[in-house]
This record gives structure tokens, C-alpha cells and sequence, in this order.
């Protein structure tokens, strides 16, 4: 009996080494293995899983591809991990997705493969500008953004009906641009209005604008500054210098302080915006105005009908600037860099033209809402349907996409660059209320500061 | 109180004296036939990975170039002398283990205390404050985030209704670790409420009734029976929840991000966002080293503690 019990217990061992081995073993060599962080149920992964099978059927003599969804998990940690693992492994997919700014560091350590060389004459000037920036890296294109994003001002329309003739003069037009200085002066009027009305419009009124701070504090440092680099940029600046790892000068330089004391001007008491504000604030009719992603227009006209939210373009910090200025860019397709058959790279970039052709981009968003990356169809965004709160919105949000739209920064270091500047400058002014150009430049110098050390290991 | 005292001490050597019983040598060879393939894969899987994962910090492991590390022997560990953030990080771990420890074992034993009582309606009660240890840390947390709103929070509610200014709470850098150690300390004091309930059911009733003859109050029978009673236990969920403390990194990261200003950035919070979401594994495993050697050795130091008390 004692020797059937050692028996069993080194065969469960030799099962458990075999069936750790046996996990490793892939699909075929042969198949085009795409990894995406959409889950398969999402409409993303249901419309990349589209668009593969078509490709399957159209092209039978060709190596078939197969898509692996690895669904994300918080700050997108878990199909960060599974590709970490892979790189480790050295075992990485022949096509895989990026955020955008995430593409950098992968060219960085030499993981990425870069697609001039093989994509197809003119398909690479397709691309929006910004989607263009956003996967470029050295002079050289590594990154096939499928989907670009936007974020605009959006105000409610039942509360400012609710305000005297005066201050309703200073609400812009839809087509018509405006700077942060006339924001704030809008928020603060209509803070005022607010607080001694009885009109039902501010029945829930919690404070004039939201500001989506607390995802911050949540970790989705990415969401402040995607939100608020912009403030740089509209006045001619930027949290990193065009060599991706230069920050002193830049980041803690006069404009930057300039534009973020403008923006500090929200959280001067009485405090126009809270680093605590309530979850959903502008959706459930707390705040009179919202900085607003894209996706605010589907969530709202899905589960907020009864909510009347107009759409006026994103504020220009400088009135005089003339750059590219709101928030752009999205995750994108890359290719497996330690790949070295040519044939099989021409097949794999083949792969991944009929993922972002045009036909795709429009495919995209009717399926996802995402907004094109492809100039040709960028007309596809529908502004003509029976809501006219979302016609705005989309004409809004196009015209930013075909005119204004700027990728962010390009720097092999970006997640720490992102998350010092969401953590310790916008949201620091935030919860401290910090309103001083001394103290704000403070905040930037001690931001500089830590960057400085972390970004030593990309300075070559 | 003598003869009590001695009675509690008779116990113990009972206790101790059984437990030095030595086993048959075939039953010892049994026990290890058994063990090896259990231990083979802990090798395997736990302890090789730790040695590795120690050695990473002797490097410039960076998460994105597996095959380039190179040694650099101690670069790593000066850099913690001067790393502000870690040593805040250090700071604030030491600050909130100071405080939910006692906190904690305080609450659990005086709900132990009460819940021990013979009356009706105790098991609801044993079931309500048993509930929080079996819920997500992750919804705990989210569900205080929301309550304790500065402007919109139930708490804050409750407060301005019995005339209390508005708190900012998670929002206050002076207020945030404060408040996560009270969540803490009642989201984890659910279980070692059960293991003090344990513990006080086991306690001889004897020594009570000797004690009452004594002539003893509520106190003194507490002080001299219960506690010495309990020590074994108190000793084991002083050391298990110390180093539970230490390992502090749900709640601020799901409730503060580590701030506001880095008020509750936690040591394991920092070794996570360094390591993973920086890929700066050289630099993480060796913070995680020195942090492994300061966990071992404040255990040896609270064992010791105990084992001192006892001798005395």
C-alpha cells in the first residue's frame, strides 16, 4: 500500500511538470497569430473577429490568421502581463495591440518591427496626421492605429437655458473655437448662477465642471494626461521634448506653468471643479459642463436619455496658436520585431492592412463607434441621424479629428511620464487647490525631477 | 490569584510537554515519501522563483529586454537611499502596521468578547461581523470610496446632520492613511474575532470559578485568565497580522492611487507600480529583498518579544 501511494504521488508529479511543459506548446507555425486586448464578447473584438474571418475566406491559399482575445483587467493589466510573459518567454505573437504611446518603449528594446519597408505604396499616408505621429518612432512607422479618440467640452443644455441672456452669450457655438480663459469665466458665472437658483435644472447641482480627477486617483493616470496635455499644447508646449526623453526645460518651462496656472484657475474657492467629484457627475446632472471623451457620446444617448448635453470643441489655451491641439490617438496593431523571414513579414504587414484599410476603419465604426484613422473615411461618421445632441457631438468631435487632433508624446518612458504628470501636477493642484505659478512650477520641478532619474536609462 | 496563576501555568507546560512526543523513525520516513513531491514542486515553482527574483536585484532587469540584463551589483539599493518616494512609501507602511495592529486585535477581541456571551441573537451577530473578511478587499474599498465622499458620501452625511463639518477623508493627505486604517482594521477584524472566539471557548471555565472564589473582579479575571490564556493566539495573530499590515497595497490602490501627495503609497504598492507598470523588475526585486529581510526580521523580533514574556 506504501509503495502504490509513492507511485501514484510521483505520477501526479510527472503529470504536473508534463502538463506545465505541454501548456507552452502554441498553435501552428504556419498561422498568423494576432494577440488584442478587446474581449471576444466586446463589439471591438467581435468586429476584429469580423474582419479576420474575411480575410480567411477571401485569402484560402494564404496562412490563416488567428486572433486570441486576452481581455484587460484594470489599468489593463492583464493583457500587459500575458505580453510580458510572451516577451520573456521570448514568445511574442506575429501581430499584437499598443496604446499608442506604449509603442516607443516596445521600438526601445528592440521588440517591434518597423513597416515602411513593406506596406503598400500610399498606404501608409492614409492615416490621419496624428495616427501617423502617434506610430512613428525615429522617422520610422511602427504602429497602425485602428481607432482614434477625441475629447471635447460638453455643457448641459437644460441648465444653461436656466441662465440669464448674459451668461448664456458666453456659451461658443458649436464651430466656433475658445479659449480655457473663457471656459473658466463661463464655469465660474455659472457656479455663481447656480448656487442661488431654484430652477429644477440645478436641482442636483454639485459644482460647475467635471474634470474626471478621481479616475486619477484610481490609477488611470493615462485618462489625466490624455485630458490635459492639451492644456500644454494649446500653449505651444509639452510635458516632453521631441526627443522623448528631454523633460527639464519642457515640462517646467514658462509656458507650462502659464497654462497650468489657467487651469488651476478652476479649483480657486469658491472651487469651480473637485479632485472628489462624484462618479457619472455630468451624466446624473451634477456639474453644468464636463470635459468629455468621445465615448460619453454613445454612453450618454444609450443610458442617459433624458439628459440634453450640447457639444462646443475642446479650449485653446493660447488664442494666437495655430498648432494641432486636442487629444488623439487610440491603441494600434504592431508587428512581432524578432521576426526575420521576409516573407513571412510581407505576409504579417499584409495581415495587418486589411485590419486598418479603409474599409476596415468603416467597418469600425459601425460596429464600435470607434472614429476612423483613415482620411478616406472619416466621412463615414455619421452626423445627420434622428438625435441631434449626437449629430453635434460627431461634427464636433470630426472636425477635431480632420484639423486639431495631436498624438502624444513619443517617449520610451511614457507610462512614468504619464503617471507623474496626472499624479503629481494635475491632480496635485487639484486636491491641494493649488492656484500660485510659484508652487505650480514647484510641483513641476519636483515632477522633472523624478522623471530626470527614471528616464536615465533611455538617454544614450 | 496564586493558585489560579499556577493553574494557567500547568496548562502550558502540559501543552509544551506534549508536543516534544518524538515520532517512530518509519513514520518520519513515511512522512517525508509523502512530502517530496509536494516539496519538489514548491521548489520548483515557489522557492526558485524567489531566489531568481532576489538575484534580479543585484541587476538592471528592465521588463521590456528579458535577455539584457547586466549586473551592477549595489546601484540599485543606494538608489533606495535617496528614492523620496520609497522612503515615504516606507514611511507610511510603518505608520499604518503601527496603528491597525492594535486597532485591529483590540476590535476583534472585544467583538470576541461580546459574541461569547450566551444569549439569543448571537450567531446573527457572529455572522455579521465574520462578513467583511469574506468580501473582496477590492469592494470593500470601492464601497468606503463612495461613502466617504467629501461632498456627496453618506459619512460625510451622517456628520453634517449631527453638526459636524464635512470631512475630506481619502481626500486629504493628513486624513487619507487615517481612514484607510480604520476601514482596514474593521474589514480584517472579522477573522481574528473567530480565532479569539476559539481561543475563549477553549479556556478552562475552572479557572474562572477558582478565580471567582478568589474574590476577583471583571478585570482581573480578564488580566490574569483570559490574556495569559490567549497568549499562545494573541502571540500568533499579533505576528500574522503584522506582517499582513505590511503587505498593505489594496485599498490605497484602489481608493487613493497612492495619494494624495503620496500619503498612502505603500511599500508593496510602490514595489508593484515600479515593477510592473514601470518595468523596472532590477530595481523592484531589490526593494523587495531589503523589504522581505525587514519583514523577516521584525518577526524574529516580535517572537522573541513573546518569547520573552512568556519566560518571564
Amino acid at each position: 500500500m506504501k509503495k502504490l501511494f509513492l507511485y501514484v504521488s510521483m505520477l501526479v508529479l510527472t503529470f504536473s511538470l508534463v502538463a506545465c511543459s505541454s501548456s507552452e506548446t502554441g498553435g501552428s507555425d504556419e498561422n498568423i497569430v494576432i494577440w488584442t486586448q478587446a474581449a471576444a464578447d466586446h463589439p471591438e473584438g467581435k468586429m476584429f473577429a469580423e474582419r479576420v474571418k474575411q480575410y480567411n475566406e477571401e485569402h484560402p491559399d494564404k496562412p490563416q490568421v488567428e486572433i486570441q482575445n486576452i481581455t484587460r483587467a484594470g489599468a489593463g493589466s492583464g493583457y500587459i502581463d500575458k505580453l510580458n510573459a510572451a516577451i520573456t518567454a521570448n514568445d511574442m505573437p506575429d501581430i499584437f495591440t499598443l496604446d499608442g504611446p506604449d509603442i516607443a518603449a516596445y521600438v526601445d528594446s528592440g521588440l517591434l518591427g518597423e513597416l515602411d519597408d513593406y506596406m503598400s505604396e500610399g498606404f501608409k499616408e492614409g492615416f490621419t496626421e496624428s495616427i501617423i505621429a502617434q506610430g512613428t518612432v525615429d522617422g520610422k512607422f511602427y504602429g497602425m492605429g485602428y481607432s482614434d479618440s477625441g475629447v471635447a467640452i460638453m455643457y448641459n443644455e437644460d441648465m444653461m437655458n436656466a441662465l440669464p441672456e448674459e451668461i448664456k452669450g458666453l456659451v461658443p457655438a458649436a464651430d466656433e473655437d475658445w479659449t480655457w480663459d473663457q471656459f473658466t469665466e463661463l464655469a465660474r458665472k455659472v457656479d455663481d448662477f447656480a448656487k442661488n437658483s431654484d430652477d429644477p435644472a440645478f436641482k442636483e447641482y454639485e459644482s460647475a465642471v467635471s474634470l474626471l480627477l478621481p479616475d486619477i486617483t484610481a490609477g488611470a493616470y493615462e485618462t489625466g494626461t490624455y485630458y490635459f496635455t492639451p492644456l500644454l499644447w494649446g500653449n505651444d508646449t509639452n510635458i516632453v521634448d521631441e526627443d522623448g526623453v528631454t523633460v527639464d526645460g519642457v515640462l517646467n518651462s514658462e509656458k507650462s506653468v502659464e497654462a497650468l496656472t489657467k487651469f488651476s484657475k478652476l479649483f480657486e474657492e469658491p472651487q469651480l471643479a473637485s479632485a472628489s467629484e462624484s462618479e457619472k457627475a455630468f451624466h446624473s446632472g451634477k456639474t453644468a459642463l464636463s470635459v468629455s471623451g468621445f465615448w460619453y457620446v454613445s454612453e450618454l444617448t444609450s443610458n442617459y436619455p433624458n439628459l440634453k448635453f450640447k457639444t462646443v470643441r475642446y479650449p485653446k489655451m493660447n488664442e494666437s496658436y495655430d498648432g494641432l491641439y486636442t487629444p488623439s490617438g487610440s491603441w494600434a496593431f504592431v508587428r512581432n520585431g524578432q521576426e526575420e523571414d521576409e516573407e513571412r513579414i510581407k505576409q504579417v504587414v499584409e495581415v495587418m492592412e486589411w485590419l486598418n484599410n479603409d474599409e476596415a476603419s468603416e467597418e469600425y465604426y459601425h460596429a464600435n463607434g470607434s472614429i476612423p484613422t483613415r482620411v478616406n473615411s472619416i466621412d463615414v461618421i455619421d452626423t445627420n441621424t434622428d438625435n441631434p445632441y449626437h449629430n453635434e457631438a460627431w461634427s464636433v468631435l470630426k472636425y477635431q479629428v480632420e484639423n486639431t487632433n495631436k498624438s502624444r508624446p513619443v517617449s520610451p518612458g511614457y507610462p512614468y511620464l504619464s503617471e507623474i504628470f496626472a499624479k503629481d501636477v494635475i491632480l496635485k493642484i487639484g486636491q491641494n487647490k493649488t492656484t500660485d505659478p510659484a508652487t505650480i512650477k514647484e510641483y513641476l520641478d519636483e515632477a522633472v525631477k523624478k522623471i530626470d532619474i527614471e528616464f536615465e536609462k533611455y538617454k544614450k | 490569584m496564586k493558585t489560579v496563576k499556577n493553574l494557567v501555568k500547568i496548562r502550558n507546560t502540559t501543552e509544551h510537554y506534549r508536543n516534544s512526543e518524538h515520532y517512530k523513525k518509519g513514520e518520519v520516513v513515511s512522512a517525508f515519501g509523502f512530502l517530496t513531491p509536494a516539496m519538489v514542486l514548491a521548489i520548483l515553482f515557489i522557492v526558485l522563483p524567489i531566489i531568481l527574483a532576489f538575484t534580479y536585484g543585484f541587476t538592471d532587469y528592465y521588463l521590456l529586454k528579458p535577455n539584457d540584463k547586466q549586473f551592477i551589483g549595489l546601484e540599485n539599493f543606494k538608489r533606495m537611499l535617496t528614492d523620496e518616494v520609497l522612503i515615504q512609501s516606507f514611511l507610511n507602511t510603518i505608520k499604518f502596521v503601527v496603528c491597525v495592529v492594535p486597532l485591529q486585535l483590540a476590535m476583534a477581541l472585544g467583538l470576541a468578547l461580546i459574541i461569547n456571551k450566551k444569549v439569543k441573537g448571537v450567531g446573527f451577530f457572529r455572522t455579521a461581523y465574520f462578513s467583511p473578511a469574506v468580501l473582496s478587499l477590492v469592494v470593500i474599498s470601492i464601497l468606503w470610496t463612495v461613502m466617504l465622499n467629501p461632498t456627496s458620501g453618506l459619512i460625510n452625511e451622517i456628520l453634517v446632520n449631527i453638526g459636524i463639518p464635512k470631512q475630506p477623508f481619502l481626500s486629504s493627505a493628513d486624513q487619507a492613511m487615517y481612514t484607510i486604517v480604520v476601514i482596514s482594521a474593521w474589514s480584517g477584524c472579522g477573522y481574528q474575532m473567530m480565532i479569539f472566539l476559539a481561543g475563549l471557548k477553549n479556556i478552562d471555565g475552572s479557572l474562572y470559578e477558582a478565580a471567582d472564589i478568589d474574590g476577583a473582579n471583571v478585570f482581573q479575571k480578564f488580566l490574569y485568565i483570559t490574556i495569559p490564556s490567549l497568549k499562545p493566539i494573541l502571540m500568533f495573530l499579533v505576528i500574522t497580522t503584522t506582517i499582513q499590515a505590511f503587505k498593505l497595497i489594496v485599498q490605497p490602490m484602489v481608493m487613493t492611487g497612492g495619494g494624495p501627495d503620496y500619503s498612502t503609497m505603500t511599500i508593496l504598492q510602490y514595489i508593484y507600480e515600479y515593477g510592473f507598470r514601470h518595468r523596472n523588475i532590477g530595481y523592484a526585486s531589490a526593494v523587495t529583498l531589503v523589504f522581505t529581510i525587514f519583514l523577516v526580521f521584525v518577526s524574529m523580533v516580535i517572537k522573541k518579544l513573546f518569547r520573552e514574556e512568556r519566560a518571564a
